[in-house]
């Protein structure tokens, strides 16, 4: 049995410990790009690695969002 | 080290049918939330329907979505250039701009694409990709001309991101790439039907058996009908001593939405976890069964910049349900894949004329080597049917024969409706790389 607090894919499955690393690893990408200090080099890469990682999380059900503010 | 599975995402591709309809419904509400919100186009069109996203509780309440249609798109990107009042994201995060191929002679649409869309764009292809069996250890050879079409550009940055060395053949004459092909050992490639044919044709006059000389194994075939002509295909895999498997999908989604894996014989597996597809009677907008012919209307789930739900394609299709294919897959399929055009249909002293069936009457000529549908109108009314055929050099001695059979073998397929089969000199019909033009309506013109 899942608590309400557990995460969940999509459709309601509690997340393997694999999943809530990847999903933690998108959440962080997605607060890291919205930093306005960060060089070229890293605000650029980190958002082609976000691009990735919202196709991870979307094709596991983890997520689906637009992200339509982080500029990806 | 990579775990091998004939899926490339195992656990969407084999979902119980009733968890892929929820799943297709969460996607749905989101969707229709982001293009209320953010795309005006989008918005005013649900406002005049008398549709808002709350409105979406079960999946069946898609249908209070309005159809969206090509012309609306089209007149709605005349009205306001470049790209109307479609978009959902800043042009400031667009990467990628591409067209439609405008082989219906009208302004081609114009697309914008993200990062994000641009990723999802190649997974897409990775679905039909992999489902096909191409992997890390092939060499893949794209045989386009890349630009601002977006053919097969999708399927490039599959395969890279699959892991297979990609070899992109964009700006070279058809002689070159089958001699680079051949010696750089390339095991798929990636083409429309009608490439493939012209490849054999050019191919032949280098004196290269592409079947014996080349390591081809695999043929990616989209962009028209042809893959799924059972008589193109024949023609095509013997000459290439390789297995095709048919993707079909179009610019305004981006990518494809359907392919053939190993097992799936005719038919086209609809990839479900990212499109919601339905078939709908063309002319009253209503649902049809499995079995039936009917238009097939998109939803895409990936692409943000541009949100495209319940879009009319004006491909025709039959669905079928998962299980006619042995694979394990739970996405149902179109049998025979994009069976044709509901505006390609010509309508020829009372019978209708669709120019893929007369295609895959003609490709059981192997005598034909290329050929052309010509429309006419004589004495203002009487509208003539003519196929323009060229043989191949070595069977040019044969024409009489072949012009019986063909004319015969069109007239049974077609209510006994009189074709006129005529003869072509060598070289005198055009020849194409990307999608093939091969009706020539000379009806309008005459108006």
């Amino acid at each position: 049995m899942s608590t309400p607090s557990e995460p969940t894919t999509v459709l309601g499955t509690p997340l393997t410990s694999q999943e809530r690393e990847l999903l933690a690893l998108y959440e962080t990408t997605k607060c890291l790009v919205l930093d306005p200090e960060l060089p070229p080099c890293v605000a650029r890469n980190l958002r082609v690695s976000l691009a990735a990682l919202w196709q991870v999380v979307n094709d596991l059900g983890l997520a689906y969002e637009p992200l339509y503010e982080y500029g990806v | 080290m990579m775990k091998d599975s004939p899926y490339w995402n195992p656990r969407y591709e084999t979902l119980p049918r009733a968890d892929l309809e929820r799943l297709q419904l969460y996607k749905l509400q989101r969707l229709a939330r982001w293009a209320w919100e953010r795309s005006p186009f989008m918005r005013r069109r649900f406002e005049q329907a008398g549709f808002h996203p709350d409105q979406l509780r079960t999946l069946d309440d898609r249908r209070r979505i309005p159809f969206l249609t090509k012309q609306e798109w089209m007149d709605e990107q005349a009205q306001r250039p470049l790209f109307g009042d479609l978009l959902a994201n800043a042009p400031d995060n667009a990467i990628a701009y591409h067209t439609t191929s405008g082989t219906s002679g009208r302004t081609p649409l114009r697309v914008l694409d993200s990062l994000r869309d641009w990723n999802w764009i190649s997974e897409m292809w990775a679905y039909g990709f992999w489902g096909f069996g191409v992997r890390p250890t092939d060499i893949v050879y794209l045989a386009f001309g890349y630009g601002t079409f977006i053919g097969f550009w999708g399927a490039h940055y599959c395969c890279q991101k699959i892991g297979a060395l990609t070899i992109a053949s964009g700006g070279m004459t058809s002689e070159a790439r089958v001699k680079q092909l051949v010696e750089l050992g390339a095991t798929t490639v990636c083409l429309t039907p009608t490439y493939a044919l012209r490849l054999l044709q050019v191919a032949r006059e280098l004196g290269i058996d592409l079947a014996r000389e080349s390591r081809v194994d695999k043929l990616v075939l989209s962009g028209e009908p042809g893959a799924n002509i059972p008589a193109v295909r024949r023609l095509i895999e013997e000459g290439w001593g390789a297995r095709c498997s048919d993707m079909a999908g179009m610019t305004e989604i981006g990518t494809i939405m359907i392919f053939q894996c190993r097992d799936s014989g005719d038919s086209t597996h609809i990839i479900e976890d990212h499109f919601l597809e339905e078939v709908i009677n063309p002319q009253t907008g209503e649902p049809v069964g499995y079995g039936e012919v009917g238009e097939r209307v998109v939803t895409s789930f990936g692409r943000a910049f541009i949100p495209l739900l319940r879009y009319r394609s004006g491909d025709l299709v039959v669905r079928v349900p998962h299980t006619a294919c042995c694979c394990g897959r739970t996405f149902d399929l179109y049998k025979g894949g994009i069976i044709g055009r509901a505006d390609d249909m010509k309508i020829i002293r009372g019978t209708n004329v669709f120019p893929s069936a007369v295609e895959a009457i003609v490709r059981e000529h192997p005598e034909v080597d290329e050929f052309q549908i010509v429309l006419t109108r004589e004495e203002d009314i009487r509208d003539e049917i003519t196929v323009v055929c060229e043989l191949r050099p070595d069977c040019e001695h044969l024409w009489p024969q072949v012009q019986l059979r063909l004319a015969k073998a069109l007239a049974a397929g077609h209510e006994n409706l009189r074709f006129n089969v005529e003869r072509a000199e060598r070289g005198q019909l055009p020849r194409f790389e990307l999608k093939a033009r091969r009706l020539v309506d000379k009806r309008e013109y005459g108006r």
